[in-house]
């Protein structure tokens, strides 16, 4: 539990079930599982922009014909406002790649801190393109880049210019017009530093400037091809329908650099969990629900499950693990039909049989269903989910052997049985390559990689650690150890830190041959609200984020937390 | 030109690898450098010295600051505990990067003392450091080795400055490039294997 988690737990005491163990939680065929809720990132900013009623304008659109200029979107709340540059540019398709190592992108950005002018445009003008090779300050909060679906573009611009509206179907398969391929923040690049603004309250949680930067995002790309449109057919061109518009999110190539996150923030990822755990455990404990309440959730059970039937996706693990998904809604359908007001603990009756029927997919689609008419037990949670992690947590010199030991049973007991000398539980390395800093995932047995080794492997880590502290007497000292074995000093940081904290630590190898990296993937894109998970290997994945969501001209009448799932009554792919 | 020090803790941390530490060590020298210049204490230009030319030999003229802090902090080294006890360390690499280990010892109120005998134009910490001076130790007198020693007072001796330091300034742009020089060590040759299967992705998205 966070201290933060804790805190809101005593000022405000509300009923809990028991939480769900780490052991069962933090596995990563869990972790891989999990769905976007009420607690997503991108519905926390919604929801706030709601409700503190920000404004938003585009001081700036200076695009030509051809799609090539500068525009700027400005959100302005109670406090502060930010505004989101945004340059459009001309891209050759050999040079449309979502990689790393990518060198130019049919549009870049950056999120400013506070109104823009023509010289700070100048001045990121001969940056923001470069992205990586440039350099922004700390007037800027977030640098990203996209590009276009070339299809589905060329479709919705050819359809506008006509004075038609796009396909919707081709709308719905395809789900946006530009996808982002990264999303730095803090720091990176020379921007500015999380410390500088995350006591901001509009920045409660966490990577709420990045999720305003793609929300803004996607209104640039409506813009932009709405636009063109106009521009090639001033007298036929025609703007999108606003419930067709409303279906196009922002899409995002996602690759293995963002999986060492999950592994490098223990604290972050112990305080996201956590919270998610507890609202659960909350719902869990609610003694009886009314005829409103479960008639949302029968409601909403459809739409998710109308969502799942739409899921399309070529990986076959994925496919094979959407279609056993569709079978788990009928159940849960099925289910929710059955609930009365009469049920004691209707919730807790619910999970712990889905516990038994359902495969994991269906299990934490059921857990996010679950929150979604608890707003009032749920949403609070929201704010805990943050943590500072510290690049050096003071480690307890004055810690025995003995304890150390019995910590590393305690929190590392999982890795027992795996045999670390084996080729096939060492199989991979984590490193970065030269080429553009790009994460990457290596064999360990088939390339030089290891001098390069990122630390990215407690598990084995735990295992070396302990091999070595066998060679010391139990009363001895761990900061003696530490004196004499240096090389576990990461690992001993790690222990006394995971060691407090239930959700810190990923329960797997990360390092085994069979090991998929998508899995870490997926467990953070699910708290950004990512939706339409699309593996396209298995380290790297597609996903959809705002799709379905009010735009900024219609956020005051729009309510975004029923947007996130598709409504019964109309062809809409989630 | 000015570097955030969410980036200047990610090059110092490869750096301190590139340069051999271990990475728990890495991570001891980076949040040392965060921590100097926290304090307006030019931390980048002490890891700089402490590692050194990056084609040259490793110096033996002392010990290492990150190494000797960690026996410090861990309780593996003795720390004067009543005021007015001295502990003699001996000779130390870049003692600048000692202070931040320092500094976290019985509150604040264990002072660091260098002294570099026969060696005039070497500059000492001999008194209180006051962070909202400024970069009071120019990067010119960090190199080489110092004798170090720590003594108990009874306040503190490092006065942070009044307002958060959160940027570094453009003069440090020669220590960004050389421990970029040692960071470069951390990454991996490009190969085409690597290229092709690393990331599990192909090379354009035209869809």
């Amino acid at each position: 539990m966070t201290e933060r988690t804790e805190q809101i737990r005593q000022a405000a005491p509300v009923a809990e079930a028991p939480l769900r163990a780490p052991q069962t939680v933090m596995r990563l065929a869990r972790l891989g599982a999990f769905h976007q809720s009420r607690l997503s990132f991108m519905r926390v900013l919604l929801r706030r922009l709601k409700d503190e009623g920000w404004q938003f304008d585009r001081p700036v659109f200076d695009i030509d014909a051809r799609g090539v200029g500068v525009a700027t979107y400005r959100a302005r709340g109670p406090h502060s406002s930010y505004t989101l540059v945004a340059f459009a540019h001309e891209l050759d398709d050999s040079l449309r790649s979502d990689r790393v190592i990518a060198e130019a992108w049919d549009a870049t950005f950056t999120l400013c801190d506070g109104d823009v002018d023509a010289a700070q445009i100048e001045r990121l003008a001969a940056n923001v393109p470069k992205q990586e090779a440039g350099r922004v300050s700390g007037a800027e909060m977030v640098l990203s880049r996209a590009n276009k679906s070339v299809r589905l573009f060329s479709h919705v611009l050819d359809s506008l210019s006509r004075g038609a509206q796009p396909d919707a179907a081709m709308v719905d398969e395809v789900g946006y017009l530009v996808r982002t391929t990264a999303v730095y923040g803090s720091g990176k690049f020379g921007a500015a530093d999380r410390s500088g603004w995350a006591d901001r309250p509009e920045f409660a949680g966490s990577f709420q400037p990045e999720m305003l930067a793609v929300w803004l995002i996607r209104t640039f790309s409506v813009d932009l091809v709405e636009h063109m449109a106009q521009r090639a057919a001033p007298d036929t061109a025609v703007r999108l329908d606003p419930d067709i518009r409303r279906r196009l999110g922002v899409g995002n190539s996602t690759g293995l650099g963002m999986a060492p996150f999950l592994i490098n923030h223990p604290r972050l990822i112990n305080s996201w969990i956590a919270a998610r755990e507890t609202a659960l455990a909350r719902v869990r404990a609610i003694e009886t629900s009314g005829t409103a309440t479960l008639a949302r959730f029968r409601s909403l059970a459809r739409r998710a499950g109308r969502n799942a039937a739409e899921w399309q996706v070529a990986d076959e693990r994925q496919a094979a693990r959407i279609d056993r998904l569709r079978l788990d809604f009928d159940w849960i359908i099925a289910r929710a039909d059955m609930l009365s007001p009469g049920d004691h603990k209707p919730w807790d009756m619910l999970y712990r049989s889905a516990e038994e029927a359902l495969s994991l997919e269906g299990q934490e689609a059921l857990v996010s269903l679950m929150l979604e008419p608890h707003g009032d037990l749920v949403d609070p949670l929201a704010a805990c989910m943050h943590a500072d992690e510290e690049l050096a947590a003071r480690i307890d010199g004055s810690a025995t052997i003995g304890e150390t030991l019995e910590m590393l049973d305690d929190t590392y007991g999982w890795t027992e049985g795996i045999d670390f000398d084996s080729a096939a539980e060492q199989a991979r390395v984590w490193y970065v390559s030269e080429e553009k800093l790009e994460p990457r995932l290596g064999e360990r047995f088939e390339e030089a990689l290891e001098p390069y080794e990122q630390p990215l492997s407690p598990g084995r880590d735990a295992a070396r650690m302990r091999h070595d502290l066998a060679g010391f007497d139990d009363g001895d000292n761990l900061g003696a150890f530490l004196l004499k074995h240096p090389e576990h000093r990461h690992m001993a940081r790690r222990l006394q830190l995971v060691s407090r904290i239930p959700y810190g630590e990923i329960r797997d190898n990360t390092i085994a041959a069979g090991m998929v990296p998508i899995d870490l993937l997926r467990c953070k894109l699910s708290f950004f609200g990512a939706t339409r998970f699309d593996p396209r290997s298995d380290r790297w994945l597609r996903i959809t984020m705002y799709k379905g969501a009010p735009f900024p001209d219609e956020l005051d009448g729009l309510d975004p937390d029923d947007l996130f799932y598709p409504p019964v009554d109309a062809p809409f792919r989630q | 030109m000015s570097w955030s020090l969410g980036e200047t803790a990610a090059l110092a941390l490869k750096a301190a690898r590139g340069a051999g530490l271990s990475w728990g060590l890495a991570e001891e020298a980076a949040a040392a450098v965060i921590w100097l210049h926290s304090n307006n204490l030019p931390g980048i230009s002490a890891l700089c010295s402490y590692l050194g030319n990056p084609d040259g030999k490793p110096r033996t003229d002392g010990a290492c600051p990150i190494l000797t802090g960690c026996a410090l902090i861990d309780g593996a080294m003795a720390s004067p505990k009543r005021a007015g006890e001295i502990t003699e360390i001996g000779p130390v690499r870049a003692p600048l990067l000692l202070l931040p280990f320092v500094a976290r010892l019985e509150g604040g109120s264990i002072w660091l003392l260098t002294s570099h005998p026969g060696q005039r134009d070497q500059r000492s910490i001999d008194a209180s450091i006051d962070g909202g001076a400024g970069d009071s130790f120019a990067s010119h007198c960090l190199s080489g080795a110092a004798h170090c020693r720590l003594v108990h007072q009874t306040c503190r001796q490092v006065i942070a400055p009044q307002r958060e330091v959160l940027r570094l300034a453009d003069h440090f742009a020669c220590c960004v490039d050389r421990l970029g020089t040692f960071a470069q060590r951390t990454y991996a040759p490009a190969t085409g294997q690597s290229r092709l299967s690393g990331a599990g992705a192909g090379l354009t998205d035209n869809d």
